[in-house]
């Protein structure tokens, strides 16, 4: 079996991978995309975790995790199509209208 | 015995948002009908949920219909991993009751000719119900999955005008921040989770009761590096919802550019079910490990105050210059979550000083919550009522508006009098006794007074940019015509309830707060 550091360090970079798209990039897809990466990376979190020490609801709760992941997927590409009907742009540095 | 009775608020509340989802189609000419009928089960919910706290109807005339929350009837902590107890029923009592206030104001706000209606009350509804259940979670995961309900019910809500430019720019913003701090908070849930193993309790798990006997230092030197990195993520990720310094910019903006009513149920629902569940995780779960983070939390608690206080006073748009003022007051209820982390010191009979003060100090917490929703909803459902005549969120179109709107600018004065605490007022009451709580646990750590102090000074900084929006009501002359304009009846309705809680403030607490006081000493288990 692959040791378990092994698996922390993996969702440990995904984390960072995913805040760094988050932070980084400006069209709202890869940003979208980054979000699930940061999802992605505590449910390998929870899985890793729960078939080391033998406990299943860990398993349970990634299935949860990847549900709440579609949800927030569906929302935000609602959410991205209709600023692009408004502004014509998914580039998230050409939208500034609040600010103070 | 635990009944699933308890559940019936929420049933009735469900049933109701997925009926309106479904009649919003048969009713596409009539969204009167759609109104009456969401604000019919939010009232209902309302009654039910006030009746199982003891202090309804149904116990005035010695009924037992519902199961009461008093006792173990409300408790599915091994089945559902919930429990309805007196704490959780006081904030989805709060819950219930901004949303009937934004529901209600809806009809004058929203017009009659505005598509999908239907959605718009069943979404309102929905992020309801996803609140009231993490207000009675008793699991990590389980308190993140009704988090998330609600949350993104809000996403949605923010960009109810799909036309408009600044509610969809909200709503991008307000998806993006709220995503990743899910996201970051999953993260940390998921570290807990694989601590919980490596300590005495002896396996993996998320129940915040099991981690609060179990999840100790002492012995398990070990897990403090992983533990630390999981509070960070944490603080932050709660830290993002609820508006806490640091992570607070996107609050104005998404403020300010939501459709008002939707901006009620943001600023005094949603933030609160980030407060609720701070409380949990960090006064249940992680309370044995408070040394890690009592400090950060009281810092916050300064910074977020004063930051918010000091930002707000250039502002010229009312919706931005409250939503400043949202976050200051977010700063004072974090004081109830420094002083509770007392509650470790008191030993198990749970008379001593300790337990005193931790309550005291939750008590000061809720019941701040509790004045903080019905004075910040009031004064957003006011610059509602002045947006649906046309008039700007800008300070100068209030020139001289107690002549325009007697009404409208006699309440804004009193929420704005009242979120400065002024004395007859309700913010006066709920400050006083979060502050003295804070006095009283210096007694534990004199580094508590500077927490009083702050709140005190911060809460006389306030009062100048509240005043000048009075100034310019009452002592301005208005501009355009002193002729009265007639107001939404709906909007005038709730703006009145939210000013009749303010002002009788004094005479509700005289019953609650005997209340209170189980329910924080239920919420510690003394």
């Amino acid at each position: 079996m692959i040791p378990l550091q092994y698996e922390l360090l993996l969702s440990a970079m995904l984390l960072c991978i995913g805040l760094y798209g988050v932070l980084a990039r400006r069209n709202g897809i890869i940003v979208l995309m980054s979000i699930e990466i940061i999802l992605n990376a505590s449910i390998l979190n929870f899985v890793a975790f729960s078939s080391y020490s033998g406990d299943a609801s860990g398993q349970v709760f990634a299935l949860l995790g990847i549900a709440v992941a579609a949800a927030e997927a569906a929302v935000g590409l609602a959410v991205f199509l209709s600023i692009y009907q408004t502004h014509g742009t998914i580039e998230l540095d050409k939208v500034r209208f609040l600010k103070w | 015995m635990s009944s699933y009775g308890v559940f019936l608020p929420e049933a009735i509340l469900v049933a109701t948002a997925l009926a309106s989802a479904v009649l919003g189609f048969a009713w596409r000419k009539r969204p009167d009908l759609l109104w009456a009928f969401s604000v019919i089960g939010t009232g209902l919910a309302i009654f039910v949920t006030l009746d199982m706290m003891g202090l309804g109807v149904g116990r005035a005339l010695n009924l037992s219909v519902w199961p009461s929350a008093v006792g173990t009837q409300g408790d599915f902590a091994v089945e559902l991993k919930m429990r309805v107890d007196t704490f959780a029923l006081f904030f989805q009592l709060m819950f219930e009751f901004v949303a009937f206030l934004a529901i209600v104001a809806s009809r004058g706000f929203i017009h009659a000719d505005e598509p999908h209606q239907g959605e718009y009350y069943a979404l309102m509804l929905l992020a309801v119900v996803g609140m009231m259940f993490t207000a009675a979670a008793t699991d990590l995961f389980v308190l993140f999955l009704a988090f998330e309900t609600s949350s993104l019910s809000t996403f949605a809500l923010v960009a109810f005008r799909k036309r408009d430019k600044q509610a969809t720019e909200a709503a991008v913003k307000f998806f993006i921040i709220g995503a990743v701090s899910s996201g970051i908070i999953l993260f940390g849930i998921s570290l807990i989770y694989g601590i919980a193993g490596t300590t005495s309790i002896g396996t993996t798990t998320t129940d915040l009761l099991v981690l609060r006997n179990g999840l100790t230092l002492a012995g398990h030197p070990e897990i403090e590096p992983p533990l630390i990195i999981a509070l960070v993520l944490l603080i932050a990720g709660f830290g993002f919802k609820v508006a806490v310094v640091p992570f607070h910019m996107w609050a104005p903006d998404v403020y300010q550019g939501s459709p008002t009513t939707i901006s009620v149920l943001l600023t005094s629902a949603s933030k609160n079910v980030g407060i609720v569940a701070l409380f949990r995780v960090f006064l249940i779960g992680l309370l044995s490990v408070q040394v890690d983070w009592v400090a950060t939390l009281a810092i916050l608690a300064i910074v977020t105050q004063t930051v918010g206080n000091v930002v707000a006073i250039p502002q010229r748009s009312i919706k931005r210059m409250l939503a400043y003022s949202s976050i200051a007051q977010a700063g004072y209820i974090l004081i109830a979550l420094a002083v509770g982390a007392i509650a470790l010191q008191s030993a198990p009979p749970h008379t001593d000083n300790a337990a005193y003060v931790a309550t005291f100090g939750l008590v000061g917490g809720m019941l701040h919550v509790f004045v903080y929703g019905a004075m910040k909803a009031g004064s957003f459902l006011v610059v509602a009522g002045t947006e649906s005549r046309g008039i700007p969120d800008d300070i100068e179109a209030y020139k001289g508006l107690s002549r325009r709107m007697p009404f409208l600018a006699f309440s804004m004065l009193v929420f704005l009098l009242s979120l400065a605490g002024i004395p007859p007022l309700g913010g006066f009451f709920s400050k006083f006794v979060l502050f003295s709580s804070a006095v009283n646990a210096s007694a534990f750590n004199q580094w508590y007074l500077a927490l009083a102090v702050s709140g005190v000074l911060n809460s006389a900084l306030s009062l100048y940019y509240y005043a000048r929006v009075i100034w310019y009501m009452y002592i301005l002359e208005p501009e355009a015509g002193t002729a009265k304009e007639p107001v939404s009846r709906s909007i005038s309705a709730a703006v009145f309830i939210a000013l009749a809680i303010v002002m009788l403030t004094a005479v509700i607490a005289v019953f609650f707060f005997g209340y209170l006081t189980d329910a924080a000493r239920s919420f510690f288990g003394f």
